[in-house]
């Protein structure tokens, strides 16, 4: 019994020893990173909670992705093990986006990012950046062997697929001149790319090079070759975390990492070719000086050497000074319209308000000559007998099946499905716009469909023709009519699901790449609220008009 | 890969994708319940003709049916706190839970206005008010369930959020389209059984009129 228990306790001493989180026995003492005596702040909120929430990516392999089991696995996964045992805690790892992961960590949903963040001038304003970088990449283009693509001037003016929240998709639109199709995750931007909706998908050089091995090198696509706008990646707290415990503890784990060429070691173990920007933060990180470690943090100031924290961050949006019209509205009345000042994202500003404003419209025409020619086909199709019922069959399948599913899986299923069969087909696949009019046209026009039929039949007018019900019906059902178009104008959003830009997918956009929070959701519910009611005041003055007549 | 050679696969995760569509489930219940309470009363204050109660009630009926679910969703995220101590333990707020108030908001405009019609009609001694309510409001729960489906959206573990987990898993694209019109099927089969269920309750209800 006591045999065993040693043996077993030997064993698990073995584990300890070898296990490359607890002791990087390479690493210098001082660059080892040290739990605080009292933890403050979110560090002291982990420990309370006992487990540390880490967000990190589930279609990024092998940094981030699912196992087959459905567990979070990477190289990214397995730093943020590193942390939660280093401090104790148990861990939990959530899936985040481009689009939602500064949002996340800074609501406190997740107390760390590891998630293939690229460190620029305009993040380190909206969150703190963890220092030093741990990685870095670069963009390329991922595309067709045939499709020629040979430097980023052959680009120009063409659509490229990209994923929302991107830091360099603003330079690769302006810079570049590309036409920017969005996409709100990498495998709807690769679907996008194999139907042909783009001709390229811009993404970093890390993940697309791991896509081309994975195929073996012998598949249709290829990478192109000059990667650009190459910035490092940062590990990221909320704001005022970076200088607290947590920041200063993520600071040191990741000092440790470079100093014990442990990301060095993971990539070997994902496979992942060794990168020369790790390979060089290793040396850095390495270096000795009398022998003692250069990047250690200086005991006088606290703070590690400014050069083993890399360089400046990249600047992912011209520096420009707002017109002293927005500078003043925000120092007199909080209103912070500088980001969206500039004239190009006034423009994507201006050209979303514009689509959300045509998307309603035609969606709420739509929805009504649907709901009247299907309930007025239907009654009188009813009129002629069972052989009329039965001739109503396909258009009330159509009816169930269009106001019965989600309509953000009918855009999918229709723009991804659908288009992709006719566009192998025929060449011509229906453009974005299109679909959405149409499915937000159906999915409306069917409960109008319901609301207007029911009317209709319901009333005691049954020796009267189909057509002269008409007018009572669309009295009586009328609040419901309006319901249904209120809720379409709503629902248009989700047409930003298959890359059309409309306002709340902008503004949501505009936010993730810094602009102001408050004011951009605060606009967004004033504009909602005026656009509605506007359009209730145009029905409420038809119904005046019907009645009257 | 033909989309039906990812049928075996996507049916095998049949009980995890169950679990999901039970969370919208309980997302459009608790949001259709709460939201046509409050929404009802605010109309009966709108039919009442209180001069001091029109304008706050009106406004609050605007607000609520004016504002897209998403601007909510993102309200209730960024507002409500993601974590809760009770007894110095740390507790999650379950996304469901806000995903379920930003869907009350519209549920109340709905029926403030609905139900305004209804009481209007009634004393105006139409038939078939109550009738045209309760059609119109059966409409609006399968509005709500297919709203419900948008919640992944801040993260709630709902169904289509539970499909995208599963398609990441699978390691891509492969199969989207076959995922999403299984996920479909759920919501139309929902969908049917809930209009019948709603049929027969309008009949009884005409009947009893």
């Amino acid at each position: 019994m006591l045999k065993a228990l040693v043996t077993m306790l030997a064993a698990l001493w073995l584990i300890w020893m070898t296990d490359p989180v607890a002791a990087q026995s390479d690493v210098p003492p001082e660059l080892q990173a040290q739990m605080p005596d009292a933890p403050t702040g979110r560090m002291a909120h982990v420990l309370q909670r006992g487990s540390l929430i880490v967000g990190v990516k589930d279609d990024y392999p092998p940094w981030g992705m699912r196992s087959e089991t459905g567990e979070l696995i990477g190289l990214e996964a397995d730093l943020a093990r590193d942390l939660a045992k280093r401090m104790g805690v148990g861990l939990e790892l959530q899936a985040v986006s481009a689009s939602n992961r500064i949002t996340r960590v800074n609501q406190g949903i997740v107390d760390v990012v590891i998630a293939t963040t690229g460190d620029t001038a305009e993040r380190r304003k909206q969150v703190d950046v963890i220092l030093p970088n741990y990685y870095s990449s670069g963009v390329v283009v991922y595309g067709r062997r045939d499709a020629d693509l040979e430097g980023w001037d052959s680009l120009r003016g063409e659509k490229v697929c990209l994923n929302r929240g991107a830091f360099y998709n603003r330079v690769l639109e302006e810079d570049y001149g590309i036409d920017g199709q969005y996409f709100a995750a990498n495998r709807d931007s690769q679907l996008a790319l194999k139907q042909g909706r783009c001709v390229g998908w811009a993404f970093d050089d890390t993940a697309l090079a791991q896509l081309i091995r994975a195929q073996g090198g012998a598949g249709d696509y290829e990478v192109m070759n000059d990667a650009i706008l190459v910035s490092p990646w940062a590990v990221l707290v909320a704001q005022g975390e970076g200088q607290g415990d947590l920041g200063r503890f993520l600071s040191d784990m990741i000092g440790e990492w470079h100093a014990g060429g442990r990301i060095l070691a993971l990539q070997d173990q994902w496979g992942i070719p060794r990168s020369t920007y790790v390979e060089a933060a290793h040396e850095t990180w390495q270096a000795t000086k009398a022998g003692s470690p250069v990047c250690a943090r200086n005991p006088a100031t606290g703070q590690h050497p400014a050069t083993c924290l890399g360089d400046n961050p990249v600047q992912g949006v011209p520096a420009a000074d707002p017109p002293a019209w927005v500078a003043g509205l925000f120092e007199t009345t909080g209103i912070d319209l500088r980001a969206v000042a500039s004239p190009y994202n006034f423009n994507r500003l201006l050209r979303a308000l514009w689509l959300t404003f045509s998307l309603s419209m035609i969606a709420i025409v739509g929805a009504l000559v649907v709901g009247v020619s299907l309930s007025v086909l239907q009654v009188s199709l009813e009129r002629l007998g069972r052989i009329g019922r039965l001739l109503t069959l396909p258009q009330r399948m159509l009816i169930t099946v269009a106001r019965m599913t989600p309509p953000i899986l009918q855009l999918y299923i229709v723009f991804f499905g659908l288009g992709g069969i006719l566009g192998n087909a025929q060449g011509f696949a229906p453009g974005s716009f299109a679909i959405a009019s149409i499915i937000l046209s159906l999915y409306a026009g069917a409960t109008n469909t319901i609301i207007l039929s029911h009317e209709m039949t319901s009333v005691s007018a049954n020796g009267q023709p189909v057509l002269a019900r008409l007018p009572g019906a669309i009295t009586r059902g009328f609040d419901g009519l309006v319901a249904t178009c209120v809720n379409i104008v709503k629902a248009a959003g989700m047409a930003s699901a298959i890359a059309v830009s409309e306002l709340v997918s902008t503004v949501d956009l505009l936010v993730s790449e810094g602009a102001d929070t408050t004011t951009m959701m605060n606009g967004l519910l004033i504009f909602y609220f005026l656009f509605v009611l506007s359009i209730l005041w145009v029905f409420r003055a038809l119904r005046r008009r019907l009645v009257s007549t | 890969m033909t989309p039906l050679d990812a049928l075996p696969e996507i049916l095998s995760h049949t009980g995890y994708l169950a679990g999901g569509f039970g969370i919208n489930m309980l997302i459009s219940v608790v949001s259709m319940s709460v939201g046509t309470v409050i929404g009802v009363a605010i109309g009966r204050l709108r039919h009442a003709g209180f001069r001091s109660l029109e304008v706050p009630s009106r406004f609050a009926t605007n607000i609520c049916r004016n504002v897209p679910s998403f601007v909510l969703l993102f309200y209730m995220a960024s507002m409500i706190p993601s974590e809760i101590t009770v007894a110095g333990s740390i507790h999650a707020v379950p996304l469901w839970i806000k995903a379920t108030l930003a869907l009350i908001f519209p549920v109340i405009g709905f029926s403030s206005d609905q139900s305004l019609g209804y009481f209007a009609q009634r004393e105006a001694g139409l038939s078939g008010a109550r009738e045209t309510f309760v059609v119109a409001w059966a409409q609006y729960f399968l509005i709500i369930i297919m709203a419900s489906a948008t919640a992944s959206v801040i993260g709630a573990d709902e169904i289509v959020g539970r499909a995208n987990t599963i398609i990441a898993q699978s390691g891509g694209n492969s199969f989207l389209i076959t995922m999403y019109l299984y996920v479909s099927i759920w919501f139309i089969l929902s969908g049917l059984i809930l209009t019948s269920v709603i049929r027969t309750v309008s009949q009884r209800v005409s009947k009893i009129e």
